[in-house]
Parts: structure tokens; sequence; C-alpha cells
């Protein structure tokens, strides 16, 4: 009795998920849907009318010994409307081709929306890619596909139909030897289902193992470490292995596959084939049937509705399962109905507070941050330093309300960070990501975040990357400040280095005059002169506004008025450079050792702790 | 380098045959037998229906129209039947079995390109334009590798069931036969010209759906998350994406409605006239004017048209696919033909290991492929055995060119290297690379358990202490004690969910353990080794390096210039050129730019 429930669900589910894909698809453009779903049926239904209908006229007249001419005008009408199916079947072709983009745009601009509804861990948690992401790179073509199979199928059922109601008028009889083999379509298809399901799960690791593989011998930052390495032999071992396996589990579940449909397929062939053919024979040799033409064309007209009938259940089938991958479209693009409160307006930041803060990673086991309280106002610049992974980063990350706190709360201006309006309160931040990433549009779109609308924002742009020591004059961009970058839309593209891009998400400080500024290690890859410049000009420029900077370059940490010392997700150490250094606490050791290379001497001391690797 | 760069380039039918006939070779070199199988299968099949709906079909409806018994119709429904089952047999095995051994073919064509891609020179990579066709053209080898096998078997059996069923038309009326031969031939004419349009027009949908799909990948790929969130970037990104699906919808209408007339008149003639109007319009001539036929024959003979318009409809899309595979076997010959310089060097007799392992490099220039200036100019320097070598300078002086040089993971464009006496060039390239241990800018982890990444290949028992040896050198201990399988511990969470996934500081450390691994390690070469970690950490690994590095030479680009105190000499590099060299305290006496860099970063230090 559940079962049957679960069913029935997983019906009307399915039911609402080829609507939803046909409602996408009306959306973008009305006319495409109907063009699409008339065109698909009108062609099926269509070779009813000449498959059987016709024949069976034909053979009537032949047998009747009907004058040729009225079999000739016949025949000349048909094939006059066979010609307008044409014409429709071409221009739709066209049509199509010059409005499937729409269905996209439509798409992907409800996702821009809706992205502002999505966390941040959202896009960390790799279910949600393997879901969403999958769902989304096919739902122009997989909601394309499913109009289109969903109009095939009404024609097959029409037409199916049509055939049946031609066959059972002229022997009712008929009618049983076509609906054995529906059945066993439906009985076997299931079980071919549940199989293909099974064999999708049992080979996805050792695919993904080749795709691996694949992707390591292709992708440009893997090819220097192979040729010095052995790796390539160890990778090879693996496909080699993995390809084995994986033959060998495809061929345990495609011999079930065969054996189901060597049953389904057998059906049609030999209960509407073979056998119906004999009871034909029977009716018209032994029983002596007066119209054998109709029976005749009887014979192809069953080989023509089995046909039908057995397409019917294939697309069936198919748009069944191509809905269930809509359905993760659609649950992604509903789920922003939720009503959120909209937050309280912000267009200015006095202070952040953190009061006893701790923060936990979805499934880790340590907290990450721990009971962690500070103030930060405007004007104040903060050092974040600390060993890797003591938590410096997704302290940052908190701060723009990127994660929601685990216990704990943060006060903006006094207010819960969950109750103001975070578009608003993020778009005061300047901020320079560990890893930033640059666009593939203009650079002056790189550094404004916008479409530059004139001369002044060009200016402003030139202005920035100066500022952040990106040398406008000496790089050969092909097209100055409107220069695209990177090669995703335009061949010859400007592709920056590692140290090019860091400048460009630097600029984009100084270009948007953001209060308040968070740079978490941005000059990694930049040279000593550039990073030194670089800084020197953003401390200038940034008076009187928050920033807050994490660097391993401890010299950097001095420019800051407070610097907190960061362990294990708490601050262990907080002041002024001057203050921490006369504690003699961990700040002081790490200082010293960056610094010891500068100076003349190093504390023995200091060594004791590293030397426990040596040997 | 362009040569394979010809997608544009037409083909004519000839070609394209000869190219299908290659693919067809291509797979049987690796499993003949498989493919002899596969299209004897498709043929059998075929040829089974062909006659089950031809010839049987014939026999029972003539049967059912002249005063044979009933008894008459057993024997051809018994051989019916067993032409049914054999043809729906093997049917599904075609869809079945067939897919399943090409699986292991497959994956063999798969393997055997990524092993070549693994012998490709280095420089390649530097030309986008040459690897990313390269790329694409050697990622889609095996599934066109399996289609160019189907696709054959498809059309030769497709073929020999319309030659079946047109033997069986000639037998009632000779003119009938010429109706689909004619449909035929106008399909083989305009299907050539239907092909080229819509290659044309997918070409040209296919680059700005590539463009569009560039936006909706930034909107969902984690890494661009962040900046989404932070700034309003998405306005100049639906601007792209916009126009680029504008692009999109430009093709349509540009090739649409030229494709739409060449496929009208496919379709009429093909169909409409050929099939349904010649067909019944000359039976029903002979049956009702001339009278020599009778309903049976009639009804045979339109049931096998029919049957060929069917075959003729499949035959059509492998002569889709069949030219598909005929362009893309073009690029495919060019990379299989592609001969590498540096990758397949087996050098004169040389071994590197005999000598004193000293490198020299004379007059040494550099240019990137469509380069206009010189990375490297005129480089000549002469590195000790066991020297500790610093190399600085700014972005782009060419300090990571100039150590890829050393590795010979490029030749030089003049001058020469000398290792141990001999031009590196004369060494076979895996011996000479096997002197040296390297720390790449951008090193990787593989998913593979710990010790693997460390020995970069397959590890045995004998290999533990070493692995464990490497770790603790490269300050990795302490975290190893916290791995419960040790050096079996799977890394990343590629395949497994208990895969542990490195932070950077660690995976740097990894990758500095691999040539601590590799014992007997003649030079290491560290780019920018330290700049992930932290300043405790950064100075273990500094110190740890030179102690451990005692006989082998050291060369390590680094931006920290208190690092390159510890060497024994530095070389300052600018615009391509040595500018400066000598030790720390010669360096610094000379006044130059590298004491205004370390002055500059040293400041900060000294109060």
């Amino acid at each position: 009795m559940e079962a049957i429930k679960q069913k029935k669900a997983g019906n009307t589910g399915k039911f609402a998920n080829i609507f939803y894909a046909m409602k996408t698809v009306y959306e973008s453009d009305h006319l495409l849907l109907w063009f699409t779903l008339i065109k698909n049926s009108m062609e099926q239904i269509f070779y009813v009318f000449f498959f059987v209908y016709l024949t069976k006229y034909i053979y009537d007249c032949i047998e009747k010994n009907i004058p040729y001419e009225k079999l000739f005008r016949f025949l000349v009408i048909a094939c006059l409307l066979h010609v307008v199916i044409h014409f429709m079947c071409g221009w739709y072709e066209t049509y199509r081709k010059i409005r499937t983009p729409e269905i996209y745009r439509n798409i992907f601009h409800k996702v821009m929306e809706l992205s502002d509804e999505l966390e941040l861990r959202d896009y960390e948690d790799p279910a949600f890619y393997d879901t969403y992401a999958k769902a989304l790179d096919r739902s122009v073509d997989s909601a394309m596909d499913l109009s289109i199979r969903f109009g095939v199928f009404s024609g097959n059922v029409i037409s199916s139909v049509m055939a049946l109601v031609i066959v059972v008028s002229v022997d009712p009889v008929l009618f049983v030897f076509m609906i054995i083999p529906i059945i066993a379509s439906f009985y076997f298809g299931g079980k071919t289902n549940v199989n293909n399901f099974n064999m999708e799960r049992d080979i996805t690791r050792d695919k993904r193992m080749t795709e691996y593989v694949k992707r390591v011998f292709y992708e440009k930052k893997y090819a220097a470490e192979l040729r010095l390495y052995d790796m390539p032999e160890l990778l090879s071992k693996k496909q080699e292995e993995a390809v084995d396996r994986l033959a060998e589990t495809t061929l345990k579940y495609k011999m079930k596959n065969a054996k189901y449909a060597f049953f389904t397929y057998g059906s049609y062939s030999i209960i509407s084939g073979i056998l119906a053919f004999l009871y034909v024979a029977f009716r018209v040799k032994v029983y002596g049937a007066e119209n054998v033409g109709s029976y005749v064309a009887m014979v192809t007209a069953m080989g023509f509705a089995s046909n039908q009938l057995r397409d019917a259940v294939t697309n069936g089938i198919f748009v069944g399962n191509e809905s269930k991958l809509f359905k993760n479209l659609k649950d992604f693009l509903e789920r922003a109905v939720e009503e959120k409160e909209p937050g309280e307006p912000i267009n200015e930041i006095n202070e952040i507070e953190f009061r006893h803060v701790s923060f936990t990673y979805q499934g880790a086991e340590e907290p990450t941050i721990r009971d962690m309280s500070f103030t930060w106002r405007r004007g104040e610049r903060i050092a974040l330093v600390g060993y890797n992974g003591a938590g410096k980063t997704t302290l940052v990350k908190l701060l723009m309300g990127l994660y929601p706190v685990t216990e704990g709360e943060i006060l903006v201006n006094g207010t819960n960070i969950n109750k103001i309006d975070l578009k608003q309160y993020r778009a005061l931040f300047g901020t320079v990501f560990q890893d930033l990433q640059v666009f593939a549009m203009t650079l002056a779109e790189n550094v404004l975040m916008r479409t530059p609308e004139n001369d002044a924002d060009y200016e402003k742009v030139a202005k920035a990357l100066s500022n952040a020591q990106f040398d406008i004059e000496n790089v050969a961009l092909p097209n100055g400040l409107d220069s695209m970058i990177s090669r995703e839309f335009d061949e010859n593209g400007f592709v920056c280095s590692g140290g090019q891009a860091q400048k460009i998400a630097i600029a984009r400080i100084f270009a948007n005059n953001p209060q308040m500024v968070i740079l978490d290690e941005p000059s990694s890859a930049l040279d000593p002169l550039a990073e030194y410049n670089m800084y020197n000009n953003m401390m200038r420029l940034s008076d009187g506004k928050g920033v807050i900077f994490i660097s391993h370059r401890l010299s950097s940490a001095r420019m800051a008025h407070h610097i907190f010392m960061m362990k294990q997700g708490q601050i262990i150490e907080s002041g002024t450079h001057e203050e921490l250094l006369e504690k003699h606490g961990e700040y002081y050791d790490m200082f010293i050792l960056q610094g010891q290379n500068y100076q003349e001497s190093v504390p023995e001391e200091l060594l004791k702790g590293a030397q426990t690797f040596y040997e | 380098m362009n040569k394979i760069d010809d997608r544009k380039d037409r083909l004519s039918v000839s070609e394209i045959v000869k190219n299908a006939l290659f693919m067809i070779r291509y797979a049987a070199g690796f499993d003949r037998k498989l493919v002899m199988i596969i299209i004897g299968l498709f043929c059998i099949s075929n040829i089974c229906f062909a006659l089950y709906d031809t010839l049987i079909i014939k026999f029972i409806i003539e049967k059912l129209q002249d005063d044979s018994p009933f008894k008459a119709f057993l024997p051809i429904l018994a051989i019916g039947f067993v032409l049914t089952l054999i043809g729906e047999f093997g049917d599904r095995l075609k869809e079945n079995w067939v897919e399943a051994k090409l699986v292991t073919l497959c994956g063999s064509v798969q393997r055997t390109l990524v092993e070549k891609n693994g012998k490709l020179d280095l420089i390649c990579y530097d030309d986008p334009k040459f690897y990313d066709l390269y790329i694409t053209t050697a990622s889609n080898a095996d599934d066109m590798v399996k289609k160019s096998v189907l696709v054959t078997a498809k059309l030769i059996s497709g073929i020999i069931a319309m030659i079946t069923a047109t033997a069986v038309l000639m037998t009632v009326s000779p003119i009938i036969a010429i109706f689909p031969l004619a449909g035929f031939i106008v399909n083989l004419l305009t299907r050539y010209k239907i092909e080229e349009i819509h290659y044309l027009w997918d070409l040209s949908y296919r680059r700005s759906i590539r463009q569009a799909d560039y936006a909706k990948r930034v909107f969902y790929q984690p890494e661009y998350a962040k900046e989404c969130k932070m700034t309003d970037v998405r306005n100049p990104l639906r601007k792209h994406f916009d126009e680029a699906l504008e692009h999109a919808s430009d093709a349509g209408r540009q090739y649409g409605p030229k494709l739409t007339w060449v496929s009208l008149i496919n379709w009429i003639c093909v169909f409409t006239i050929f099939s349904f109007f010649c067909v019944p319009a000359t039976l029903g001539y002979l049956a009702l004017v001339v009278k020599s036929i009778a309903l049976g024959e009639v009804a045979a003979t339109n049931n096998a048209a029919n049957y060929i318009r069917r075959n003729l409809d499949r035959v059509n899309f492998c002569l889709v696919d069949l030219q598909q595979i005929g362009q893309y076997a073009s690029r495919f010959r060019k990379i299989l033909s592609y001969e590498t310089n540096i990758e397949s060097s087996t050098g004169s007799t040389a071994d590197p290991d005999e000598g004193d392992c000293t490198i020299r490099l004379e007059h040494v220039s550099f240019r990137y492929p469509h380069s206009e200036k010189d990375t490297l100019q005129d480089i000549s320097m002469t590195i000790r055995p066991g020297e500790k070598i610093a190399i600085v300078g700014e972005n782009g002086a060419g300090k990571t060119t100039f150590v890829k040089l050393l590795m010979r993971l490029y030749d030089v464009s003049s001058g020469q290297i000398i290792y141990s006496k001999h031009d590196i060039r004369d060494y076979a390239i895996r011996d000479y690379r096997r002197e040296i241990g390297a720390v790449f800018q951008d090193y990787q982890i593989y998913a593979a358990t710990l010790g693997e990444n460390v020995m970069m290949h397959k590890t045995g028992p004998d290999d533990e202490q070493t692995i464990i040896k490497a770790l603790n050198r490269a300050d990795f201990g302490k975290r190893l004690a916290t791995l419960e399988n040790g050096t079996e511990t799977e890394l990343t969470r590629e395949f497994s969910e208990e895969g542990v996934n490195l932070s950077g500081g660690e995976s740097q450390k990894i990758a500095i353990a691999r040539i601590f691994a590799g014992d007997h390690k003649k030079i290491f070469i560290l780019d920018e080794p330290s700049s992930a970690l932290d300043p405790v950490s950064e100075y273990k690994l500094n110190q740890n390096l030179i102690a451990n590095a005692k006989d082998a030479t050291v060369i390590f680009i680094s931006h920290r210039l208190s690092t390159t105190r510890m060497a024994d000499r530095i070389f300052l590099f600018d615009h391509g050129r040595i500018k400066e060299q000598g030790s720390h305290e010669e360096l610094m006496t000379l006044g130059g730019d590298y004491k205004e860099m370390f002055d500059r970063q040293a400041r900060s230090y000294i109060s």
C-alpha cells in the first residue's frame, strides 16, 4: 500500500517536473513551445495517415477495382499535405535555432537573482554542486528535450490509438496481440531502469578515476611535474585497473539489460508479428474472411502500431528519467520563493563587534574559531598574523557575513549582523581574497566591477591600477584598458600572471574607495618592491577607513594600529607592534625568526624548536 | 606547430572516407577481433530483419491472396520465427554486449593518448591555441573511435539491408527499384550540403554558447562565490552573457534559412516524391491500368519500398556521423603524427652520472614561440657542484624560465647548457632529469596515497622508511603522526569521503618531501617553495634544505631576500639578463639593486 502511494507521488512529481520544463520554455517564448509540441506530435500522427490509412485505402482501391484517376488524385492531395508538413518542420528548425538561446537567458537570469539567497556554505557543499550545478549545466538542452520528447510521446500515443482503432475496426481480436507486448514492455522497462540505476552507482568511482587521470595529464598545471617525476606510470596503471573494473561491471549489468530487452522486443516481434500473422492466416484461410485487402493492410499496420507503441514507451521512460534532472533545477529555482525578511538598511559602518563568537565548519569536529571577542572601529588598522590554519581567513569571512556564526554574535553598529541588509553591508567593503579571481571581462570592468561610463571612469581605473603597481605601460595589453582579460571571450585576450591578477584585485579597492578594507594575503605573488609600494599606497589612501589585513610577512604588520596574533582559532596576543615585541611572546618569536636573516645574530634558544627535524 | 588548426578547411568526400577508414584501422589496432565481431553482428541482425520484413512478409501476403491452404503458412512462419529470434538476439547484443566490450577498447585508446600527452614537449603548453586544439582532439578520441566503429558497422549493415530489400523489389518490378535508388542519390548530393551548413552553424553557435557558459560557471563555482557576494560583478557579466546569446541567435538567423531550404529539397524529393508518391502511383497504375500485378505483389512491393525508406533514414544519420568523423580524424591524425623533440630524446651514449656535476651555461638565450622578445638573453654562468645558488629579481625577470631550461623542460633558443662536460641535449631525457629534484611554484597533490605522493611512483613496503624520513625532513612529521593510516592515507577527496585534504602549507611540505625522497638527486631546484608557509615553517624548511643538501647543488628562487643570505652566490635577474651576481656581502658592498631591495625589506625589521 505504502509502495503504491509512493509510486503515485513519484508519478505526479514527474508530471509536475515535465510541466515545469515546458513552462520554462513557454515563459521564454510562447510560440516556441506550441511550435515544438505541434510539430513533433503532428509528424507522428501523419505517419498513421500514410502508413496505415493510405495503405489500406490503396489496397481497397485495387481490390475493388476503383478507377486509377481517383487513386491518383488522392495520392496527389496526400503528398501536398506531406509537403506542407515538411515546410512546417523546416521552418521550425530555423525558429528553434534562433529562439533556444532565449531559454538559456530566461533560466540564467533567474539563477542570477537567486544567487543572493545562497549562502557561501551552499557553494562549498559538494552535494550542492553535484545536484544543482549539473542540473543547471544541462537545463537548456533538458528543457527543450523534454518538450520535444513530450510532443513526440503525445504523437506516439495518439497515432498508436488511431492505428489501433483502424486495426480493431478490421478485427477486434487483433487487439489481444497488441496488448500483451505493451504489458511486457512496462514490466521489463521498470526492471531495466532499476538495473541501469545500479550500474551507474557501481561504475561511478571507476569512471571518476579515468576522468581524473585524463584531467591530470591534460591540465597545464600538472605538466612540469609529470615530466620530472615518474607519476605518469602510476597514473597510467591506475587508469588501466579502473578500466578493467569498469568493463567487468558494465558487462555484468549490460547482459542483464540485454535479457530484459530481448523479452520486451521479442514479445513485439513474436506476438504482434508471427502469432498475429498466424491468426490472420487462420481467419482468412479457415474462416474465409471477405475483406482480404484490409487484412493484408493490417499485417503492416500492426507492425506500425507496435513500433509506435514501443516508441511511446521508450519516449515515456526517457521523459520520466530526464524529468528527474529537471526536478533538481526546479527545486533550485523555486527555493528562492521563500520570503526573507528585508534587513535593516545600512550605509555606514562605525564599528563591528565580535562577542564570544565560535564557528565550526559543517562536518568538522573542531571549531575553527573559538570564543572570540574584539571590536573593530572605522579608522582602525588591524593586522591578523599567525600560523597556517589559525583561522584568519575564516575570521574575515565571518566578519562579512559569509558564514553564520555557530555561537555568540556579531554586532554591526550595535545591531546583530543577521538583522541588517547583507547586500548593502557587503557593498561597503573592499576585499581581496587569498584565492582571488579575475573575470573574463575587460580590464576596466575587472577593476570597477561595472561597465565604465565615461572618461572619468577610465581615469579612475588607470590611477587605481598604478596605485596597485600594475604597470599599464609595460604590459602588452592588446586594447588598453578595454583589453579582454582571459581568452574565454576573445582569442587575443590578455592572460594575466598570478601577480598581475593580485594587482588587478587590489586595484578594485583603490577604484571603488570602500569604507572598510579587507586584504587576505593579497601580495603573496608580488615581488618585494611591488609589495612594498602597494602597501605604502594602500595605507596612505586608507586614512579614516577600517582596514584588516592578513599577511605572512610580518614586516607589513608593523603598519597596523593593532596586531592580533592568532593561534588555533583564538587571539592569543594583541597590541601594537612595539607592545607585542616587549611581551616576548609568540609574536616576538615569529618576528625574530623571520627577521633573523636581516640582523646579525639569532637568539640561540629559538633554534632549538626548529632543530627537531634535523639529521 | 599550428598546422593542426585547420577546422575551417573543407574536406572532400574521398578525404572523409579515407579518414574514416583510418579511424577504423586505428580501432582495429587495439582489438581487431572485436571490431570484426561488431561489424559481423550488425550485418547478421540486419540481414535477418531485411529478409523477414521483405521476403517473409511478401510470402505471407501472397499466400493470403492466392488459394494456398492454412498449412502452407506454417513453414514460412517457422522460418520467420527463427529469423526474428536471431535478429532480436543480435540487436540486443548490439546494444549491450558491444557497449560493454567497447569500454575496454575506449579505455585503451584513452590511456594511449594521455601517455602520449605526457610526452608532449612542455613548450606546446605555451601555445594556447595549439594546446586547446590538441586537448579537445585528444580528449574526444575514445568517444570518436567508438563512434567510428559503430557508425561503420551501421553503415555497412544498413547498405546490405537495403540491397537485400532492393533485390526483393527487383523480382516484382525493376522500375519500382529505380525510385529508392534515385532517392538515395538525391540524398547523397543534398546531405553533404546540409551537413556543411549545419557544421558552420554549429561552430558559430557553440562558440557563442561557450562564452555564455562562462558567466554561468562564475555563478555556481565555489571559487567565485565570495567575489560574487561582495561585489556587483553580476552586472557586467550579465551584459556579456546577453551579448553572447544574441550572437548565438544570430548564428541561427544566418544559417537557419539556408539549412531549411536545402533540407526541404531533400525531404520533398527523397520522401514525398520518390517514396510516398511514385511507388504507390506506379503500383496502382500497374495493378489498375496495366493489370500486370495483383494485390499481393502490390502489398509486398509497397512494404519493401517502405522498408528501404526506413533504412535510408538510418543510413542518412550514419552519413552525418561519418562526416563528423572525417572532420575529426583529420585533426586526430595530425596529433598522432606530431613529433616531439625533447621528451623523446634518447641522447647519445653519455651517462650524466659520470662526471663532476658542474653546470655551465654558455650564452644562453630563450624566446617563447610567438613572442617578440627574448625572455632570457645571453646568460652565461658556471655552477659548481654543491653550490647553493639564489635567483632573485622582479616578476617577469625570467627566473622560472631559467630553471625550466635547466631541467630541459624547454630547449634553449641559442647557446648551450653543459652538465658534467656534455651538452644536456646529449643525455637521454629521463637519465638527465633523474639527477634533478624540483619543487615548482604550482606544485600539485595527486589523488593517491601520501606515500605515492612523496615517491611519485607505486610504493612497496621497502619505501616506508624513505617516505617517513623524507616527510620528517620536510617538517611534515607532526602532521603524519595525526594520520590514522600513516603513509597509506588517501589524499584529496577526489575518490573517497575519507580522503584527507591538506592545507596549502602542508601540501607544499609534501612537494618538498619529494626531493628528499629521491636520495640520488644531484641538483635541487626550488621555485619559491616557501610562499605558502608561515615564517616559522619557512625558517625550518630553509634550514633543513641546506642541512640535507650538503653535497647537492641547490638552486632556489625566492622573493624573501632574508632566505637568500643562506646562498653561496646570488644572481639578480633583470629583464632576462643577469644584472648583479656575487655573495650577499659582495652585493651589499656593490650597492646596486640588490642592496636597495634588501634594505627596503629589512627596514621593517630593524627598528
